[in-house]
């Protein structure tokens, strides 16, 4: 696999049929711009083993918008979001990576600051706001990973995995993982910030997060007690991390400003 | 009855100026303000924290804000008694506040000031707000209006600076802590003005110097630098015209654009009134082809207003400021 310089979208799909030309689109848009850039970039879409219509649409807009960068990965059964994320890790041609939910939408315009970041920092992860918006309201009403990373990410994740990657370190960290009572995004988020890694924030908005009836944090996590107990034995045994400062403490980065 | 100004006899009057030292680092600031424009003024000043207040007799005292001076001391009631100390070493004492009279947060300073037995509340804003006061604390010797002028460093850079605007690609900036309705004012900004503008909207938190996830005053002026518009909206209802912001646009060359929910809200003896205006007026007026003209506007316009010197001077020769042995000798 030829390896260059640009940026694979990521699109891991589950029976998101009627929401997939939303983030497609706007993954394509943002494509558009950075080859205008002089920047690659590709829309890899992960089925993983949709029932719903989500592939005969895939496969027909891979058709028509091949040449602008779409490509469909097709699972045969069933893996899960942490293998579908992984094989976009594994997949992508690019140095650079975004991982973008099937029922959320990337604002095209500002991926390029997230890319410029990554290339300032040498950082492995450029993160910024998602605001959110529920199906019933005309415009956003809140935001997550809206604050920069301190300790308290291994007391509760307040970013998600829409954010924008650099592959090689995340695949050099081995990637995701599935752990039964950690969300996979939270437990790389710390997996990475234990490691030293740097994660940086950058303040300015990359998309729309959309709540949805069974979006993922809505749903009541009833193994949240068990999880603080497997986050603290994995990452936190003798409770000293908020007493340790991270290498990633506190990163802010804007392309335009520099640290902040 | 003749009032004499202070500044006719005796130069150098001794003031001390009780900042909060941890809490939020902005009345630390407006501490460090108000004793660069007394000292303008002649005055010797000394800066620090109730707890740290030496204990000596001043002519002045002036506390940045009494509810945060008073959390960070840590015991309200020794603080407050300390307070009171004071009052009786000092000539006259002023409360000062940067806050909108008709929240919470103003109301407690009120409270404070009267139990401490403050002279007088100085509302170091851009508007007087005697008339948003509530009857209740509608008492006139307690409440005064200071326009938040330049300090004379502040206005030596102000003059001295030529603006390059090569740098300024941001097109907006929004800065605060978030809540539902900036959120969905940012989201409006995005679609409406520009997607690329600086959003920056954590939890609520102290806003320290350090360790905390706002920005401080350095960072701030870092982004406002390389920003055309700083945009926001108060984190409440009523009509307020944040000083702070204004001043720190000003004095990073950027134009400070406030949203209101109504043209109507704003009265009509305010400055800067076309530096306010709806959501749903950003998109068509926010362009970078205004922008320098705005700019110049404003600045021309902020040059011709009064200093913090010039209003605490004509503050300070009130009659309420007058101690009773100078009056007693005035005759």
């Amino acid at each position: 696999m030829t390896y260059q310089a640009g940026v694979t979208i990521a699109i891991p799909n589950w029976n998101h049929e009627f929401l997939l030309p939303r983030s497609i689109s706007s993954a394509l848009q943002a494509v558009a711009l950075l080859r205008a850039e002089g920047i690659r970039g590709e829309v890899v879409v992960i089925d993983d083993h949709s029932r719903d219509g989500s592939l005969a649409l895939l496969r027909k807009l891979e058709a028509l918008h091949y040449a602008d960068g779409l490509r469909v990965v097709a699972f045969g059964v069933n893996g899960g979001l942490v293998a579908s994320r992984n094989q976009g890790l594994l997949n992508g041609r690019f140095p650079y990576i975004t991982f973008l939910d099937a029922d959320n939408e990337l604002i095209p315009e500002n991926l390029l600051c997230f890319v410029r970041t990554l290339q300032q920092t040498n950082a492995a992860a450029a993160y910024g706001n998602l605001l959110i918006r529920s199906v019933s309201s005309p415009c956003a009403h809140n935001v997550i990973s809206n604050e920069s990373m301190q300790a308290k990410i291994f007391k509760g994740n307040y970013i998600d995995a829409f954010a924008v990657f650099d592959r090689l370190q995340i695949l050099d960290v081995g990637g995701y993982q599935f752990d039964e009572h950690i969300q996979e995004d939270h437990e790389l988020w710390m997996h990475l910030a234990a490691n030293g890694r740097r994660i940086v924030f950058v303040p300015v908005v990359l998309g729309y997060y959309y709540l949805l009836p069974n979006s993922m944090c809505q749903v009541d996590d009833k193994s949240k007690p068990v999880g603080q107990s497997r986050v603290d034995r994995v990452f936190n045994q003798l409770r000293i991390r908020p007493s340790m400062e991270m290498n990633t403490q506190h990163l802010r980065y804007h392309p335009e400003i520099g640290y902040l | 009855m003749k009032v004499i100004s202070m500044w006719e006899h005796q130069s150098r009057r001794r003031v001390v100026i009780l900042i909060p030292g941890t809490v939020n680092y902005f009345y630390n600031q407006t501490g460090e303000r108000l004793a660069a424009a007394l000292q303008a003024l002649g005055m010797d000043t000394e800066v620090c924290t109730l707890a740290n207040c030496p204990d000596h007799d001043f002519d002045y005292g002036f506390i940045s804000n009494i509810s945060e001076v008073l959390l960070a001391f840590g015991d309200e009631a020794a603080g407050l008694a300390k307070l009171r100390e004071l009052r009786r070493r000092c000539g006259h004492v002023a409360s000062c506040a940067i806050d909108c009279v008709q929240t919470r947060w103003y109301h407690r300073v009120h409270d404070l000031s009267t139990r401490c037995e403050a002279d007088c509340i100085l509302d170091l804003g851009l508007h007087d707000q005697s008339h948003f006061l509530d009857p209740w604390s509608r008492t006139p010797a307690l409440y005064r209006f200071v326009f938040s002028g330049l300090t004379p460093e502040e206005k030596r850079a102000l003059d001295g600076r030529r603006w390059n605007d090569a740098e300024r690609s941001i097109p907006w900036a929004f800065i605060g802590h978030n809540t539902p309705y900036r959120v969905a004012l940012v989201d409006h900004l995005i679609q409406t003005v520009s997607p690329q503008g600086f959003v920056y909207v954590p939890t609520l938190a102290p806003y320290t110097d350090k360790g905390s996830p706002h920005l401080n005053q350095r960072q701030f002026e870092t982004v406002l630098r390389h920003t055309r518009y700083q945009i926001w909206c108060s984190h409440h209802a009523h009509f307020y015209m944040e000083p702070e912001r204004f001043r720190a646009s000003l004095l990073t060359g950027g134009v400070p654009i406030r949203i209101v929910d109504s043209r109507n809200d704003i009265p009509k003896s305010v400055p800067f009134p076309y530096l306010m205006m709806e959501a749903q007026d950003a998109g068509e007026r926010l362009t970078s082809k205004v922008f320098s003209r705005v700019r110049g506007k404003f600045q021309n316009d902020w040059r011709a207003l009064p200093t913090l010197a010039q209003e605490l001077g004509r503050v300070l020769d009130l009659p309420s400021f007058v101690s009773r042995e100078t009056l007693a000798r005035a005759g």
